[in-house]
């Protein structure tokens, strides 16, 4: 029961955001690099979860718990690895930008930081999900 | 520095200490310099009575960890993470909004990040049942 009021949750999250992004894209009069980035970014967490979604439905139709002791254990590891990452990022982007003002590069802007943080971070954790979960042991 | 029922206070007496007046500062300097001592005495007291929990539980030096502990140490930063990437989203459109500078938006997002853990962390250690 648990479970299926699990996916139910992730499902109505999942259909919320998207039609978030649509009334956001409906809403905005011309859309620029940084709209679409709004637009692109939640866009892809959605399909990855509707993916985690699909993969815990096909447990509970063969009679299998959605989750169990080791995948929770994998889940975990990753977002450990993942949350230590994030921090190396963020620290990385504020060192990028310090250098990117005395080399006269490009510097970043609040929203690209943004962007960038939540993207890369999205990406590391399925990233390391994956890589557990092919590795096994834990 | 491993997690523990004296470490807690410890982190969170620097935390106050060093890490929010700069946060504060990024947001208003007459603020934080308001702030400043009463966050100042309150860091004191939380580190007087982490140290003094340490001696306490003979935890000044060494901490023990088995497998429990890593399961809780794991679990709180999982969780964190989630709450972090939520957080993160929410807090960069309000920041995109009202036109943060770099500096505002990353001190608040690391400090929470600091926090979410150390609160997650207690929560399942009091829990017990991890």
């Amino acid at each position: 029961m648990k479970e299926k009021l699990q996916i139910i949750v992730m499902t109505l999250v999942g259909v919320a955001v998207i039609l978030g992004v649509i009334f956001y894209a409906l809403g905005s009069q011309n859309l620029e690099l940084s709209d679409l980035t709004l637009i692109i970014i939640p866009l892809i967490l959605v399909v990855a979860t509707l993916a985690l979604i699909w993969d815990k439905i096909k447990n509970l139709r063969v009679g299998l718990p959605s989750e169990d002791e080791r995948a929770k254990k994998l889940h975990w590891k990753a977002g450990a690895y993942t949350y230590y990452s994030t921090i190396w990022i963020a620290v990385g982007i504020m060192w990028y930008n310090i250098f990117a003002e005395n080399l006269n590069l490009h510097v970043l802007t609040a929203f690209q930081v943004i962007a960038a943080i939540v993207l890369l971070s999205a990406i590391c954790f399925f990233v390391f999900n994956f890589y557990f979960m092919r590795k096994g042991d834990i | 520095m491993k997690l523990t029922r004296a470490t807690y206070f410890i982190i969170i007496g620097f935390i106050l200490m060093s890490v929010i007046p700069t946060d504060i500062r990024g947001f208003s300097e007459e603020l934080e310099d308001q702030l400043f001592l009463p966050l100042l005495i309150l860091g004191i007291i939380l580190l007087i009575i982490g140290i003094a929990l340490a001696i306490k539980d003979k935890e000044l030096f060494h901490v023990i960890s088995d497998e429990r502990t890593k399961r809780v140490d794991r679990s709180a930063v999982y969780y964190s993470w989630w709450l972090i990437f939520i957080f993160a989203y929410i807090y960069g459109v309000i920041a995109h909004i009202k036109n943060f500078t770099i500096f505002q938006y990353m001190s608040i997002l690391l400090t929470v990040m600091i926090l979410s853990m150390i609160l997650f962390h207690m929560y399942f250690n009091f829990k017990g049942e991890e």
